[in-house]
């Protein structure tokens, strides 16, 4: 079972519109619910490829947390789900299609009391017991340590999981790197204000990760130049993949589905490079589409994106 | 077609030790009236409503009196619930209930669900571990959109 922790889930809420114009009333052509978050977005790829999934998450009350949860048993996702008092994280996405932007309102999100994070913890603990791979990845709710990363993989390591995979920023990327995940990946937009420096080339991606390798982490994934991705393990090899691909990609869930890509080719028994390499080509799959949902794919037509990654040992 | 075709694989579920103050707040919270209760391999072991509630709230009535028509004022039951709220969701969650296997056809699942008037069935596996639960809105659902042949 692949098994996907997201303790700040969002319900997006997706509203296609001709022309955003500030101050005008603005009606859309297209308006739909999609599950979201970075944990959700990967259980629901991972999913896709008919890989048996569960998705742990801390809703709000009331219609919205219920209706996200309806949404992936749609899917056919299991949930396990605890409900905090506020509201679930909204994401009102509207799509401007007179210049193809995407304007993204996030709300602020339910709060997670103590009594709260002692039930999740609980949770978590029951759905992880005959996982293959735990995620987790994106941020937590308003109330909850910086530590729940850490705390999550600390004890998926103590029943057996051998394979814990995080991604976070900030504080809360420190902290889970230090309870020796099996793979980490920062999240590179935030890298400037947390490790005081920014990817500007291959050098600067080695440097984030053997940061977090040294910190604890078996293995780091960390993105440059938006189209390569280098893999350093503890052991010191490095491996970069770099993606042929000439024209401009939509970088939107792109993080997920590596990841995703990682979890599905672990899953399937591959080695972390191999697993990297499909998760290089889901990525590429993703951020090529051009509809607004990251989903609207084909699990097979991933094999041919897989012709577009390159991947070089380095020395 | 399977029960397994027509679950939902919502295994959301509290455990024994609950207390029952916080299963009203969570039931207020998922806007639900009924809550499953398993152990931490997923066993049902017995499930709670609100209407469970009610009754242990006013036992005495509700031994008596299929109603609360002569209640003279909220009062007896603000404290029933009071005293309630401290107790363990175990000490009055209904153990004897109904669960289905996932490989149990439709049809026997309707007729236990109507036939026995259940708004909510666990469903499990082998091993009697939740995989899912079956609601009547789930139900109609996807009975809507099967193929009958015409």
């Amino acid at each position: 079972m692949f098994v996907s922790i997201t303790p700040n889930p969002a319900m997006d809420y997706i509203m296609i519109i001709n022309k955003l114009e500030k101050g005008k009333h603005v009606s859309s052509i297209n308006d739909y619910y999609s599950p979201g978050g970075k944990g959700i977005h990967t259980a629901r790829l991972v999913a896709k490829f008919g890989i048996p999934t569960m998705s742990v998450n801390a809703v709000g009350e009331g219609r919205i947390g219920r209706k996200l949860i309806l949404l992936l048993n749609d899917e056919g996702i299991y949930t396990n789900t605890i409900f905090l008092r506020e509201h679930t994280r909204t994401d009102v996405v509207i799509v401007d299609l007179s210049d193809r932007t995407e304007t993204t309102i996030t709300s602020l999100g339910p709060h997670m009391e103590e009594e709260d994070l002692k039930e999740f913890m609980h949770v978590v603990e029951k759905s992880i017991l005959n996982a293959e791979v735990v995620f987790m990845g994106g941020s937590v709710p308003r109330g909850a340590p910086s530590t729940l990363y850490y705390d999550v993989i600390s004890l998926a390591k103590s029943i057996g999981v051998k394979h814990c995979i995080v991604t976070a920023r900030g504080e809360l990327l420190e902290k889970a790197a230090e309870a020796k995940p099996y793979v980490i990946k920062p999240d590179t937009s935030t890298i400037k204000e947390y490790f005081g420096y920014s990817i500007k080339d291959l050098d600067g991606s080695i440097k984030i990760a053997e940061k977090l390798i040294e910190l604890g982490a078996e293995n780091a994934i960390v993105s440059y130049k938006d189209k390569n991705d280098v893999l350093v393990s503890k052991t010191g090899k490095k491996v970069l993949y770099k993606l042929k691909y000439e024209e401009d990609i939509n970088l939107f869930g792109a993080s997920e589905a590596l990841l995703a890509g990682v979890s599905i080719g672990i899953m399937k028994g591959h080695g972390l490079e191999e697993a990297t390499r499909f998760g290089m080509g889901l990525a590429l799959k993703v951020a090529t589409l051009e509809t607004v949902s990251i989903f609207d794919f084909s699990p097979e037509s991933v094999d041919e994106m897989l012709l577009k990654v390159e991947v070089e040992e380095l020395t | 077609m399977r029960v397994r075709d027509v679950m939902r694989r919502d295994l959301t579920s509290i455990p024994p030790h609950t207390k029952i103050g916080r299963v009203i707040e969570l039931m207020e919270r998922m806007r639900i009236a009924e809550l499953i209760i398993t152990d931490k391999n997923f066993k049902v072991k017995g499930i709670v409503t609100d209407g469970i509630i009610m009754r242990a709230a006013l036992p005495r009535y509700f031994s008596y009196l299929d109603t609360t028509a002569y209640l003279p004022d909220l009062d007896e039951f603000a404290r029933g619930l009071k005293e309630l709220s401290e107790k363990e969701v175990s000490t009055i969650m209904l153990k004897d209930i109904y669960v289905i296997n996932e490989d149990t056809k439709v049809l026997d699942l309707v007729e236990v669900m109507v036939g026995r008037r259940l708004k909510i069935l666990p469903v499990t596996d082998k091993e009697g571990r939740l995989v899912g639960v079956v609601d009547r809105p789930s139900m109609f659902k996807k009975a809507l959109a099967y193929d009958v042949e015409e």
